[in-house]
């Protein structure tokens, strides 16, 4: 694969934050969602409690969820969502890695179409 | 980043997309609970002037809603983990959803109401009182509809999404 592939376009740099694959997971779940309980992030997520609870405090600092603490049914329960700030930065991720898939694609099928450019970008 | 890396981040997005559909789905025990509230308001049109009862029919559909969107611990009410941002499900899937709630509820309350009518015929009571007497059934057709609609609205969405 070249090289040039795994540049993102300059208008939509990948964000670092979301490069992070359990972030990235948490973001896209709750991207979908306006509230979600803490502990189905964690079970689909697959991360223990702790490990949960620092990403999404990672996630808070920078704007991305929301976080809401209540008593539900006598016990204490989490509710995160997902702000403004955070769909805007998944929607740019996400047009970024389709830039990249899509770029590849089409240099793929030019690839096809004249098998010499191998030879030109290949390494050597 | 190399194209399959990308290729496999927009799979788990949408994999995590359709994980939070799933989620979204209100469990089976909350089902009776609002069969019987919608039989209470539904019969509530033989005690009480219709504009009041329609007024309540509306505000508690908006209440459901959207007050769990402003206090998340009312979820636990309905059994949902997750609820679901209206702006995910395409809008001729809410559409759909809406349209078939409204015409389940015409048709079911006018069929009631001319049923019992016609069965009512020697029974004073029924006939003073025929919201009542169709309540239960209207409630549960209706409550039937608009499970049906919901799955179908969810399923228009997670094949949207997937499409991505």
């Amino acid at each position: 694969v070249s090289p040039q592939y795994s540049k993102p376009p300059a208008e939509h740099p990948l964000d670092p934050l979301l490069l992070d694959p359990s972030r990235l997971a948490i973001v896209a779940l709750l991207s979908a969602t306006d509230w979600c309980e803490f502990a189905l992030i964690r079970d689909h997520v697959n991360l223990s409690d702790s490990a949960l609870s620092k990403q999404l405090s990672t996630l808070r600092t920078s704007g991305y969820v929301d976080v809401h603490k209540g008593r539900s049914g006598g016990r204490p329960r989490t509710w995160v969502r997902c702000t403004d700030t955070g769909r805007g930065a998944l929607h740019a991720h996400i047009s970024s890695l389709q830039a990249i898939a899509t770029a590849a694609h089409e240099a793929g099928d030019a690839n096809l179409a004249d098998p010499g450019l191998d030879r030109v970008d290949g390494p050597h | 980043m190399e194209p399959h890396q990308a290729r496999e981040m927009l799979e788990d997005i949408h994999h995590r997309r359709e994980q939070a559909l799933n989620a979204a789905s209100i469990q089976g025990r909350f089902w009776p609970l609002l069969i019987l509230v919608g039989a209470a308001v539904f019969s509530l049109d033989d005690y009480l002037a219709p504009t009041f009862v329609d007024a309540l029919t509306l505000a508690l559909v908006l209440a459901l809603i959207y007050l769990p969107r402003l206090f998340p611990g009312l979820l636990r009410l309905t059994g949902q983990r997750a609820i679901l941002r209206e702006s995910f499900m395409p809008r001729y899937a809410r559409l759909l959803l809406g349209a078939a709630l409204a015409a389940a509820s015409i048709a079911t309350g006018a069929a009631m109401a001319w049923l019992t009518d016609r069965l009512g015929h020697g029974h004073p009571w029924i006939r003073r009182h025929p919201h009542t007497v169709a309540c239960l059934p209207v409630a549960l057709i209706v409550v039937v509809v608009a499970v049906s609609a919901r799955r179908i609205a969810f399923r228009i969405a997670a094949r949207g999404r997937s499409r991505q």
